[in-house]
């Protein structure tokens, strides 16, 4: 009874689906039926060409070398070179993104590689003033202050780059200089290669919006050709925009942070737009999933300091090492001397930066600043954290002078201090030069930076022993007397250089005879002393 | 006594762990403090407690157990289980005819519609307004242009748009579901792959990379030997020697 009911029932069920589906069929479609938007093509949409460039910067020997001189690599003497190697052929190409601005002419890129193009006292707080120069603290504060870094073609002229447009062309560009703030490279195309499609840069960014990063990678479906040849494209990684921190005073947007599943270091230097095509900044640091974009804002206010001086800008040098208060604790305080009260007064506030240790000679030295303040205000404006401060004296620019708001241990009463700040592109190069490498300081000295070599190399480049000089500072005696890049030094003063020793340079107003091998052929410089240039 | 010395001491306590020791600040203000003396034992006590709580872990027949009673309610839930099992056949035979028939008609009326395509398709040309795209690319950026308009201002209250909206309303029937605007923003974002290309930025140039690699071997100051041989080519920012520089480093300034 209950089956036969249930039968009926099903029958009338397929009865009216049949009538439901016949009705649906006879309903008139649309012409094309549109597919169902999914997110892997939402961002496919078409859009104009972004306005990114690929830069290649191809480095020497030589260049790698200096690259191995300051890395963390010890290097004592090279012992071992291939016979086929030719120190001034190229050694190698990175291949990087590049952001074309506003005018089309202007790029910014973030070269991995570009202080090989420098020599070491760009990165070094004052290394000719360390060994020669013994001046009064208020001279040594003016030269501070006065330190230009203009770019003086490193050691074969400019730096070997290539710029390649969006649509695969090649463009003769010139290397202007290096931001220290940022550390972004500035470069200018030629008057005969403006971009089209440049200056397209987002106004706003909105959290939640898809971005997509372009780096070139190299192309997989093509082979590499016969001439040795690599094809390269530029690849996309999608990621959403996950939060966005503003700074402190006007800027505006200081850092956009990008999630992806998909993030990897090579994404560094990538530029990132959003789904218009508009840029939205360029990729500075990853971590995991996250990818922290400086913005074009920040990136146009590089090039503007950059061209406006038509040289690298370091970055404001203050010299302390400090820790945020917020990320302090009770002992850490105590270790630089302050009272149970006025530390916990500190902490409670949350805000401030303590500093922990001053670099001698640095402008935060001759402001007497000491390990143990705390400072509290740039300019009347509170520090909440690290990144606050950072920002702080990229606004305030080397060679500016800031009032500084401190608390200090044996103080009841906060003071202000005014500092005249410095530049340098490397701070951490103030604590010490970390490098692992043996350059002997007189050498430093006059501007000259080498790697010993072991006989066996030596032999390869003609000579029977000595160093090999890897830069010449273009502004120094040496460069002036004709030493180059390349250069092996056999002997000074008919000494000759053994490997790990210290050449001693004559500083008692006699000129140094170098005896050098270039290409195997045999040469004498001579060398003065005087070292007015530098 | 200060408040905020206590406060913070406080916290902390209350931020150690079974067999942490506290900063030495900590422990001289506690030898001062009768308050945060208290707080501090009854804190330890708490920590103890809770750490003396043994495993709990579950008996070894339990998922068995489990199951067997999930099956019993299951059978006594359902009373005309053995009724349903014989009209279950024929359900699903006559679901499958159903499908079957629903499926010819839409095909039928697909075959219709692909005879009129051509005339339809030339109308929806120019909502593309991008200049180098496929044709896939184009026919997803008309379905995403009413929804995303935000993405394709070019084409917002152009005459090209009112003209298509015109020949739409007059020519083709409108279909009654319209285009729905759907929220992507919980969905994880997408990845191309490195052997795929995106619409804008497809052009594949080659690099000279036939330099010679360098290979080299350096003494370090111990008397050990290291060969060194670096890459010919790199992509983006990664350091072919890691060096000791660097342009924003964390607490120095």
């Amino acid at each position: 009874m209950l089956a036969g009911t249930l039968n009926k029932s099903l029958i009338i069920f397929v009865a009216l689906l049949c009538l439901v589906c016949s009705a649906f069929a006879q309903e008139p479609q649309p012409a094309k039926k549109a597919p169902r938007p999914n997110p892997a093509n939402t961002p496919r949409e078409p859009r104009p060409a972004p306005p990114v460039v690929t830069i290649v910067h191809r480095l020497n020997g030589l260049k790698m070398f200096r690259m191995l001189l300051r890395s963390e690599e010890q290097v004592e003497a090279i012992a071992r070179l291939d016979d086929a190697s030719n120190l001034t052929d190229e050694v190698h190409a990175n291949i990087i993104a590049g952001l074309a601005l506003d005018d089309g002419q202007t790029i910014a890129a973030w070269l991995p590689d570009a202080e090989a193009e420098f020599g070491p006292s760009i990165f070094a707080a004052d290394p000719f003033d360390a060994v020669q120069v013994q001046a009064s603290a208020p001279l040594r504060q003016q030269k501070l202050k006065n330190r230009r870094f203009p770019f003086n073609g490193g050691m074969f002229g400019s730096p070997d780059l290539t710029v390649i447009g969006p649509d695969g062309k090649r463009l003769d560009a010139e290397y202007v200089g290096l931001d220290g703030a940022t550390g972004l490279s500035i470069l200018r195309l030629s008057s005969g290669n403006v971009l089209n499609n440049a200056g397209m840069s987002a106004d706003s960014v909105d959290e939640g919006q898809n971005v997509r990063l372009l780096n070139p990678e190299p192309a997989a479906r093509r082979r590499p050709a016969a001439n040795g040849s690599l094809y390269v494209r530029v690849g996309t990684t999608f990621g959403k925009v996950h939060s966005i921190k503003r700074a402190p005073d006007t800027v505006g947007v200081a850092r956009v942070k990008v999630r992806s599943p998909r993030l990897s270091l090579a994404n560094i230097g990538g530029i990132a737009v959003n789904d218009a095509g508009e840029a939205v900044g360029i990729v500075d640091a990853v971590e995991g999933t996250e990818a922290t974009i400086l913005p074009t804002a920040m990136i146009r206010r590089a090039a503007t300091r950059v061209l406006s001086q038509h040289a690298s800008v370091p970055r404001p040098w203050l010299g302390v090492k400090g820790e945020p208060v917020a990320h302090l604790s009770f002992d850490e305080f105590k270790n630089q001397g302050w009272k149970f009260e006025r530390a916990a007064s500190l902490l409670e506030r949350q805000r401030g930066i303590l500093l922990t240790s001053i670099a001698p000679s640095s402008p935060a030295a001759f402001a007497l600043l000491r390990a143990g303040d705390v400072i509290l205000q740039v300019n009347n404006k509170d520090v909440q954290n690290g990144d606050d401060f950072s920002w702080m004296l990229d606004e305030a620019g080397p060679s500016s002078s800031v009032t500084f708001t401190l608390a200090r241990p044996n103080r009841t009463v906060d003071e202000t201090v005014k500092v005249q700040l410095s530049g340098l592109f490397d701070p951490s190069m103030a604590f010490g030069f970390s490098s692992g490498s043996f350059v002997p300081p007189s050498f430093m000295s006059q501007g000259i930076e080498t790697v010993a070599l072991q006989p066996m190399v030596a032999a390869q480049l003609g000579a029977t022993s000595g160093v090999l000089i890897v830069y010449v500072d273009p502004s120094s005696t040496a460069f002036e007397a004709g030493l180059r890049p390349g250069d092996v030094i056999e002997s000074i003063d008919g000494q000759p250089l053994v490997a790990t020793g210290s050449p001693v340079i004559s500083t008692t107003g006699k000129p140094s005879r170098f005896n050098i091998v270039r290409k195997k052929q045999r040469l004498v410089v001579t060398l003065n002393p005087t070292d007015k240039k530098n | 006594m200060s408040k905020s010395i206590c406060t913070t001491v406080q916290r902390e306590l209350d931020e150690m762990t079974l067999g942490e020791n506290g900063s030495v600040t900590a422990f001289e203000h506690l030898a001062q403090c009768a308050e945060c003396c208290d707080f501090n034992q009854k804190q330890s006590k708490l920590r103890e407690i809770v750490g003396s709580l043994g495993m709990v872990s579950a008996p070894p027949d339990f998922e068995f157990r489990l199951r067997s009673r999930i099956a019993r309610d299951n059978e006594v839930s359902r009373p005309f289980s053995n009724l349903w099992s014989m009209s279950q056949r024929s359900a699903a035979v006559a679901t499958a005819l159903v499908l079957l028939l629903g499926g010819a008609l839409l095909v039928s009326q697909r075959i219709k519609r692909d005879t009129l395509a051509p005339s339809v398709a030339q109308n929806n040309e120019p909502l593309n307004p991008a200049p180098a795209s496929s044709p896939k690319e184009k026919s997803t950026g008309a379905a995403l242009g009413s929804t995303h308009d935000q993405h394709t201002p070019s084409t917002v209250g152009t005459p090209a748009t009112e003209t298509i909206a015109i020949k739409r309303t007059a020519g083709a029937p409108r279909h009654k579901r319209n285009t729905v605007a759907a929220d992507f923003s919980s969905l994880q974002a997408p990845v191309i792959q490195g052997s795929e290309t995106i619409g804008s930025n497809d052009s594949v140039f080659p690099v000279d990379a036939s330099q010679q690699s360098l290979k080299v071997s350096l003494l370090d100051g111990r008397g050990n030997r290291r060969t060194i041989s670096v890459p010919t080519v790199s992509f983006g920012s990664q350091r072919v020697v890691p060096t000791t520089s660097s342009f924003a480093p964390k607490g120095v300034w």
